[in-house]
């Protein structure tokens, strides 16, 4: 029979999760979000700077000023910079770890919005500063007016 | 009543990335305790605590609350304040502005961040972000990082070997310092292989996760000069954020650092920082970004500082002292990590660096704490009045 | 010398129950320009200095969820800084910005979005998470132990606290921003259901609810300049209480006792039912409002239920305690202590409207945080 005692951990650490759910607003950005349903990239502008914000801003954030024009940004844009995760990272929509295959871009639509996008060029070392970008979009029925409506980003011939 | 104001105690952990041995009250009290015997001190002593941490990033709300029991502070006035990255640096601007009125003789100022307690915080809402649309992308400091380390090299020439080099150097500084996290005996080699996260920016070159505390008790003049035969004056303070003004799409190098270096420098009458400045802390949490602050703080030119590298001109003892504790590469307990600035920054000018101590007189030291795309608070220390 | 502080104008939203159509920036937007249009001050030298905010991010959503707001407070390089606290203490922060010399003016933000999330789910991770949270403690269980160690100790009956609740839903009839101002009797709120014994769902402050104010402090010298109806903070104090509830005597509360002689001792206060004239405090649930009566020196320790009987602190009595219908007709947390200052603004001013206590020259405002009332602070204002 042994008689040996179970040896108490020195120090205790516990688990402890939780899901929250949150039930956020959009508000004015609404405006935005049915604008992608609908496969259009609406921005906010400065009156005064003229400036076109992505995501939208309910003012300028120089000039104090309440942004209420929207404009059409068009569907094309110019890459500004473009950088891939090599190594796995959070997912924040389901809380887990995972590789990213495809880089993350910005490009300046023609609106003058920049934006960041998913790009569908794996290889980082193909993308070039200037080159010409264009949205694709998901699907009719998967559309929900989310953020990635626009799937990725492709490169286009000029 | 406008106060003149100094520092006339400091305290921290021993950062490391996990402290199993403690909880999140107890890490605090630690860093208080130091702090108090620092001052020679009690909490009796103190009266308006002025603390706070990430919380979120920890997974607590409020967690004042709780650490307060844990430091014997029951009975006193004070609040939490926070804004992620810069938090550190709120607080510390806020036990100023509260030590400034005369209305109380000791002020605690009290910061920490125990990261070994929430997996994967940050994976939550990207980082901070708008919920709405930043949420979809992985983002974080590296990416953000690895945008604005991009655009300097693209601009300014340097290469990766110059990043790499900028780490090498942290580290030595880290080595002599006992307090700091990370002290691992780099080599180029070593930093220029390890594990790439996001071209540029590889696995050492960003700041690690950290469980860790710091405190300082600012006291107003007169009360100072009682205290302690070695005040650290608080010469001015400024918070310059950008409150989601610029994503990282819009302008990858957004950094308000070098308007309130300039505005601070103004009020002060400095026009020389490189050489009316003799400390500086600068919190940079990865090392590329040291090369872009030392420029910002007016040191250098614009897209020269890799030069500095080449040079070898940076460290403890060399012409430019710059973040001779280490720096946030070496630890950062985020929340805490500008309030840790400010006690290195302190220690330089008191001549209680230790190992790590810049040689000559110190007469000012500059100490900042970053967040966000590129918010800072500039904290500026002065030996004599 | 910065002389005194003035609070030059205040704003503040209707709170709903759910603001569906708007984003928080919009609430945030809406009495940041309110303010900024009443005193004609600006992002800019010479305008507004600095900017103190209050929010809790757990409730907002995204971790660093006001760093991303700020630029509608006019962040953008600017001095801005964010209290994780009760509006109240964000009032008191931006005080101390101005007595310390280092701003001339101070806008205040406070916004909530409580239909975000769960109110009582965020309220839970408040607990330390090793003794009180492991055993489902939150605010409300530890309001309830509050509430039921009070009126054990002190004999306060049920109607004594029922009464607090007719009387804020009728005041609140008066308020235009006010969320409930049902007609309710004694009866009424007594045969509402049990929430966490004693406390019954009418005897809580409704939730969700929604909404944000604002404010703007300046320095004595121009506060003048900007308006010629200034009120001026005469005092504050914050204290913190225990936070474990077992070391607490919670028929007691100590620390809001401290708070307010602290605010009363700056503001040369000696005999708080005398000299002020109106008072807007927090109170969560009805026994709070009995309890913080006593705390703050309203009438004596267990005096709180006779004080309610006595009719003193209806509309009309000696001082009136919230003439706005306070948190008891729906504030949000957070909001609610920046609210009950902007309340005693407008009721110094004379701009109280159909809630206007006449002729009132000195109020007294309260704000609350953390379980069963842990962290409190106290403000003393005049015109």
């Amino acid at each position: 029979m042994s008689t040996e005692q179970k040896q108490e951990p020195e120090f205790i650490q516990f688990r402890y999760p939780r899901q929250v759910t949150y039930h956020h607003a959009l508000g004015y950005q609404s405006k935005f979000a049915n604008g992608l349903k609908q496969c259009r990239i609406l921005a906010t502008k400065c009156p005064v700077c003229g400036r076109c914000t992505i995501p939208p801003r309910i003012v300028c954030p120089f000039h104090h000023v309440k942004q209420t024009e929207w404009v059409d940004q068009g569907q094309r844009g110019r890459l500004i910079s473009a950088f891939k995760i090599n190594f796995p990272m959070f997912n924040s929509r389901t809380g887990e770890l995972q590789n990213w295959e495809n880089p993350i871009i910005a490009v300046e639509l023609e609106g003058g919005a920049r934006m960041d996008g998913w790009c569908m060029e794996t290889d980082a070392s193909k993308l070039k500063t200037g080159m010409l970008m264009e949205a694709v979009w998901r699907p009719e029925e998967e559309r929900q007016g989310r953020a990635d409506d626009i799937l990725y980003w492709k490169p286009v011939e000029e | 009543m406008a106060e003149r104001i100094a520092i006339v105690g400091v305290g921290q952990t021993h950062h490391k990335s996990k402290r199993p041995d403690v909880t999140t009250a107890e890490l605090c009290a630690e860093a208080v305790e130091r702090c108090l015997e620092d001052a020679q001190m009690t909490m009796k002593d103190i009266d308006n605590i002025v603390m706070g941490s990430f919380e979120v990033a920890d997974g607590y709300y409020s967690p004042d609350k709780w650490i307060i029991p844990e430091l014997g502070a029951v009975g006193k006035s004070g609040f939490e304040l926070q804004n992620v990255g810069t938090t550190g640096g709120v607080i510390a601007a806020a036990s100023f502005n509260i030590a400034a009125t005369g209305l109380f003789d000791a002020v605690l100022c009290l910061a920490w961040q125990k990261m070994d307690e929430a997996a994967g915080a940050f994976g939550r809402g990207g980082g901070g972000a708008n919920e709405y649309w930043t949420g979809q992308f992985p983002m974080s400091p590296i990416t953000n990082f690895a945008r604005r380390t991009y655009a300097y090299m693209d601009r300014s020439g340097c290469t990766e070997e110059h990043i790499s080099m900028v780490r090498v150097k942290q580290d030595q500084c880290a080595m002599k310092n006992e307090y700091a996290q990370l002290r691992l005996g780099l080599t180029l080699e070593k930093v220029m292989n390890d594990v790439l996260l996001a071209w540029p920016i590889r696995r050492l070159h960003m700041c690690p996760t950290t469980a860790g505390a710091a405190a300082c008790i600012v006291c107003p003049e007169e009360k100072a000069k009682k205290v302690t035969k070695k005040p650290v004056w608080v010469e001015d303070w400024l918070t310059c954020h950008q409150g989601g003004a610029l994503t990282m799409a819009e302008d990858p190098t957004s950094s308000t650092l070098r308007y309130a270096c300039d505005a601070v420098y103004k009020r002060r009458g400095i026009t020389n920082p490189k050489k009316e400045i003799q400390a500086w802390e600068v919190y940079e949490p990865a090392s590329p970004a040291e090369l872009r602050w030392i420029e910002e703080v007016g040191i250098c030119e614009d897209y020269t500082a890799w030069k500095l590298f080449e040079q070898n001109k940076v460290g403890i003892d060399k012409e430019i002292p710059f973040n001779p504790s280490g720096g946030v590469t070496a630890t950062n307990p985020i929340g805490a990590t500008p309030v840790v600035r400010l006690v290195e920054a302190a220690l330089q000018v008191r001549g209680d660096a230790g190992e790590h101590q810049i040689p000559g007189k110190i007469d000012r030291a500059l100490a900042t704490g970053y967040g966000g795309q590129g918010e800072n608070v500039i904290m500026l220390l002065k030996k004599t009045l | 010398m910065a002389g005194r502080v003035g609070i030059v104008a205040v704003a503040q939203t209707k709170f709903e129950e759910k603001k569906l159509d708007n984003h928080v920036a919009e609430l945030m937007y809406d009495v940041t320009r309110d303010v900024m249009g009443q005193t004609g001050l600006e992002f800019k030298e010479g305008g507004i200095d600095s900017t103190v905010a209050a929010s809790y991010d757990l409730l907002s959503g995204p971790a660093g969820a006001y760093m991303f707001l700020g630029y509608v407070v006019g962040a953008y390089r600017r001095e801005d800084e964010r209290v994780l606290e009760d509006g109240s203490t964000a009032v008191y922060y931006g005080t101390m910005q101005i007595l310390s010399g280092h701003c001339d003016t101070v806008l205040l933000v406070a916004y909530t979005k409580e239909s975000a999330m769960n109110k009582n789910l965020y309220e839970w991770v408040g607990m330390d998470q090793i003794y009180q949270r492991r055993v489902g403690l939150d605010f409300v269980s530890a309001a309830g132990l509050q509430a039921m160690r009070y009126t054990t100790k002190y004999g306060i009956t049920p109607e004594q606290c029922a009464k607090v609740v007719v009387k804020a839903r009728k005041n609140a009839r008066n308020n235009p921003n006010a969320m409930c101002c049902d007609s309710l009797t004694v009866d009424d709120v007594l045969r509402s259901t049990m929430l966490c014994d004693p406390i019954r769902v009418q005897e809580a402050k409704p939730t969700p609810v929604d909404g944000a104010c604002a404010m703007i402090l300046a320095s004595e010298e121009r506060a003048k300049k900007i308006t010629d109806k200034p009120v001026w903070i005469t005092g504050l104090g914050t204290c913190y209480d225990q936070h474990e509830l077992g070391w607490r005597e919670l028929a007691d509360c100590e620390a809001l006792t401290t708070a307010a002689q602290r605010a009363y001792k700056m503001a040369g206060i000696k005999d708080p039912m005398k000299e002020f004239d109106v008072a807007e405090i927090s109170e969560q649930y009805s026994y709070q409002e009995l309890l913080w009566s006593e705390g703050l020196g309203f009438c004596s320790k267990g005096e709180g239920g006779k004080l309610i009987d006595s009719g003193k602190t209806d509309m009309g009595g000696q001082l009136p305690i919230n003439p706005s219908g306070g948190m008891l007709s729906g504030l949000p947390v957070c909001v609610s202590g920046m609210q009950r200052v902007a309340e005693c603004v407008l009721q110094l001013r004379g701009e109280g409207g159909a809630r206007q206590v006449s002729g009132a020259k000195k109020a007294v405002a309260h704000g609350v945080d953390g379980p069963a009332g842990q962290l409190h602070c106290v403000i003393t204002l005049e015109n």
